[in-house]
């Protein structure tokens, strides 16, 4: 894993030119420092953010190479875990906050601070489960994109059970030793 | 005896729908006389399960399209998935025996109230639904907040737009609510 030791996240602003056929390029450290994906022409640009994290990231890799640089998008964060602990607790209180009266999990997921846990990758993953552990909540999206597994561990009937879908998750997690 | 009955919230309670959150996203609810909390905090169901009574799934278009095939019903199974209202509106009428109607009250039916706004993403879709409880009343589930007794148009805002479609089924039993059973 390539990693860049800074003091504080930073997220670098996209770039605001955007192109009708443009390829959109996402840095970050724990994965290829540059994948580039595809951005369907009716995708709009407020969508892209949410398309991209939600339903690209796992896909990304397997895209061609880009040949307009419209949206960079930068997530670096210093390896320790108790900044990365402690970042996690202000996205993960301030998504819950935020989203907490939202009636749909499509909601839930598409807030920024939820998309940025994501992109802080494989090393959040812990954090997670800890969270799962204390209270069900919808962690599956960002599990499911962060963990790159193809078939969440969750059995079809019991989508929509929060407590089983987070059971069948916490046993994963034990599996593969993310839960100490 | 007011119905749905006002929750009493226990000393060590930590309100989910704060003062400043229900400012931020209903404010309308603030200057609402007939608002009141009818159950404490619940992470277990969302506004849909309440609303048609389902305690066994936190319905949900994604749940939805793992457990049933919705093409069946004209809906897509793939992502991204269908949040327009006109596709709620037929999961309802295909699981749960709903049909369009008004939004007045009509002894021996139970109405519902599709709440249509912009989400995060940018789409036109479906945001809320609430029960109707009588001529004035309407009962919500606040996301994964508390449940709340309002009037129609007092959770209208961004945040969850507002009531565009109404649906009703037959009900042969007075509404039952969630915190009823326990």
């Amino acid at each position: 894993m390539k990693t860049k030791v800074l003091a504080k996240p930073q997220i670098l602003k996209p770039r605001t030119t955007v192109h009708s056929e443009c390829k959109i390029i996402f840095e970050n450290d724990w994965n290829d420092p540059y994948e580039y994906i595809d951005r369907p022409k009716s995708i709009n640009r407020r969508r892209t953010l949410s398309y991209l994290t939600l339903h690209s990231v796992v896909r990304r890799c397997q895209l061609n190479k880009a040949k307009h640089e419209d949206w960079v998008f930068s997530y670096h964060y210093d390896n320790d875990e108790i900044v990365l602990q402690k970042k996690f607790n202000e996205l993960a209180t301030q998504w819950k906050k935020e989203t907490g009266g939202y009636s749909t999990v499509k909601q839930m997921v598409a807030n920024e601070n939820y998309k940025y846990i994501i992109a802080m990758g494989p090393q959040v993953l812990p954090f997670i489960f800890k969270d799962l552990m204390i209270e069900p909540n919808y962690w599956f999206e960002a599990l499911r994109l962060i963990t790159r597994i193809e078939k969440d561990p969750i059995p079809d009937k019991y989508y929509g059970n929060l407590n089983k879908m987070s059971r069948y998750w916490l046993e994963w997690g034990k599996q593969n030793k993310y839960i100490k | 005896m007011e119905f749905p009955p006002r929750v009493e919230f226990p000393n060590n309670y930590t309100i989910g729908a704060t003062h400043d959150i229900i400012n931020s996203n209903w404010p309308k609810l603030q200057e609402e006389v007939n608002f009141r909390f009818t159950s404490l905090r619940k992470t277990g169901y969302t506004c849909l399960a309440y609303a048609v009574r389902d305690a066994e799934i936190q319905i949900d278009m994604l749940a939805f399209s793992k457990r049933f095939d919705l093409t069946k019903v004209g809906l897509k199974n793939d992502q991204p998935l269908d949040h327009i209202i006109n596709a709620y509106k037929k999961l309802f009428e295909a699981f749960y025996n709903f049909e369009e109607c008004d939004n007045s009250y009509e002894e021996g039916f139970e109405k519902i109230a599709l709440y249509e706004g912009m989400d995060e993403d940018g789409d036109i879709g479906f945001l809320h639904v609430a029960l109707q409880i009588d001529e004035v009343l309407w009962t919500s589930k606040l996301g994964h907040l508390e449940d709340i007794a309002h009037t129609l148009d007092s959770l209208n805002s961004n945040y969850y737009g507002k009531p565009v479609l109404f649906m009703k089924r037959a009900s042969n039993t007075t509404i039952k609510l969630f915190n009823d059973e326990e």
